[in-house]
């Protein structure tokens, strides 16, 4: 019969080819389909640009380019995928580096500085460490992170937990995140039998960054801090307060300006730091 | 000219029609060294030299091969066929006669894997014309 013969010239010996032969359609035709979705770039003449190659090639019986191609066929369709006009806008969305709005947490300070007295009135030795623009996390290490929102009741039952070590530091960024507690800054002592020394690390580290620290002496309620490089000893609390807005707001009018008035650069901060390990 | 096909290319039908074609091609490059089984019905032909005897058997039998896609694709099916020599039957009657592997000429490339059936009855009969079944 002349389908049989038919049939026979296209090698198509049973029912299970054509369901083969359909499968490969559909998935090439729905594939067009989609690309034909492109506005912008005519990817369906591409598309059976590379079919008319692979095919042309094999029936020329150039055995290395089918190969070749073969191999190199999943990573063209991958390419027509990335291509596609909507995953670059599907890309671009999701690429892109959200920002999650931003809650000003305006009165962190006066929440600090509050939890600090009620410390200090309960004799216990506050140590807080204040990260602005520069980033420490590199420069500090804490063995309890916490990246929570500064708040009265938060702080007040954390320094009261047995968890929590009066002989380090409070870690606190300039949004008003409580980032971190039992802070201390990395040992760069060679010497490991030295103690690592509040006061010598955060002249040096904070000459290097725009961190300001500050040690709230339970005696005589007066802040010993140190910014900038340098140590005002024995300031009293309105003191304490004013130098600290003074200290953060001005960075925070400009958050490119380092405490040179330089524009922050990350790389430079992290020479500085690679710097002061060695 | 690339905006020109790209209009062409834009009705679905076309879209089918080459889908059709790509995917048949490229089902076809996938699969022609694969190694299948068909079975086929092939003539069977009788050499009988007596004009004035008729012989009555079957006319086909089916056969199994196995090959390449490829070489079953350029598998000529009329080329195919059994041949049974009947010369040495003279005499009206009926002969069951075996089928044996050598009288199914089938082309090199191909594998028989079975014939069926292994076993046929022929009758022979005497008639006034020259006739053969």
């Amino acid at each position: 019969m002349w389908y049989q013969e038919l049939f026979y010239r296209l090698a198509i010996f049973g029912v299970k080819d054509v369901v083969e032969i359909l499968c490969i359609t559909n998935a090439i035709y729905f594939f067009s389909i989609w690309l034909k979705q492109d506005l912008q770039k005519p990817l369906v003449v591409y598309f059976y640009s590379t079919c008319s190659l692979v095919i042309l090639a094999h029936l020329a019986n150039l055995t290395t380019i089918t190969g070749t191609l073969s191999m190199l066929y999943p990573a063209i369709i991958m390419l027509f995928i990335l291509i596609h006009q909507k995953s670059l806008q599907h890309n671009f969305v999701t690429l892109k580096n959200i920002q999650p709005a931003h809650i000003a947490n305006h009165n962190w300070l006066e929440t600090l500085l509050r939890s600090c007295i009620i410390a200090a009135n309960n004799k216990q030795q506050i140590t807080c460490l204040i990260e602005n623009q520069d980033v420490l996390n590199d420069l500090v290490t804490s063995t309890l992170i916490i990246k929570a929102k500064l708040q009265p009741e938060l702080l007040d039952a954390l320094l009261t937990s047995s968890s929590y070590n009066p002989t380090k530091m409070i870690w606190i960024s300039s949004t008003g995140k409580l980032i971190g507690l039992n802070t201390d800054w990395i040992n760069i002592n060679h010497d490991p039998n030295l103690d690592n020394d509040w006061q010598t690390n955060s002249l040096l580290f904070t000459k290097q960054t725009d961190a300001l620290t500050f040690k709230l002496n339970p005696q005589n309620k007066s802040f010993d801090i140190i910014y900038d490089g340098q140590m005002l000893e024995k300031i009293s609390m309105d003191h304490a307060i004013k130098l600290m807005h003074h200290h953060f707001i001005r960075k925070n009018i400009n958050p490119k300006l380092n405490k040179n008035g330089k524009i922050n650069d990350h790389k430079i901060q992290k020479k500085a730091s690679e710097q002061l390990r060695n | 000219m690339i905006i020109k096909s790209k209009k062409k290319l834009a009705n679905n039908s076309v879209i089918k029609a080459f889908s059709l074609i790509f995917g048949y091609a490229f089902w076809l490059i996938l699969a022609k060294n694969q190694i299948i089984e068909i079975s086929h019905n092939i003539p069977l032909t009788f050499y009988l030299p007596e004009a004035k005897l008729n012989l009555t058997g079957p006319s086909n039998i089916t056969v199994g091969l196995k090959a390449s896609r490829f070489d079953l694709q350029k598998l000529d099916l009329k080329s195919m066929g059994a041949h049974i020599d009947t010369s040495n039957l003279t005499k009206p009657g009926v002969y069951p006669i075996s089928i044996t592997s050598e009288q199914i000429f089938v082309p090199n490339y191909l594998k028989l894997l079975y014939y069926t059936p292994v076993m046929i009855n022929i009758e022979i009969s005497e008639s006034n014309f020259n006739e053969q079944t």
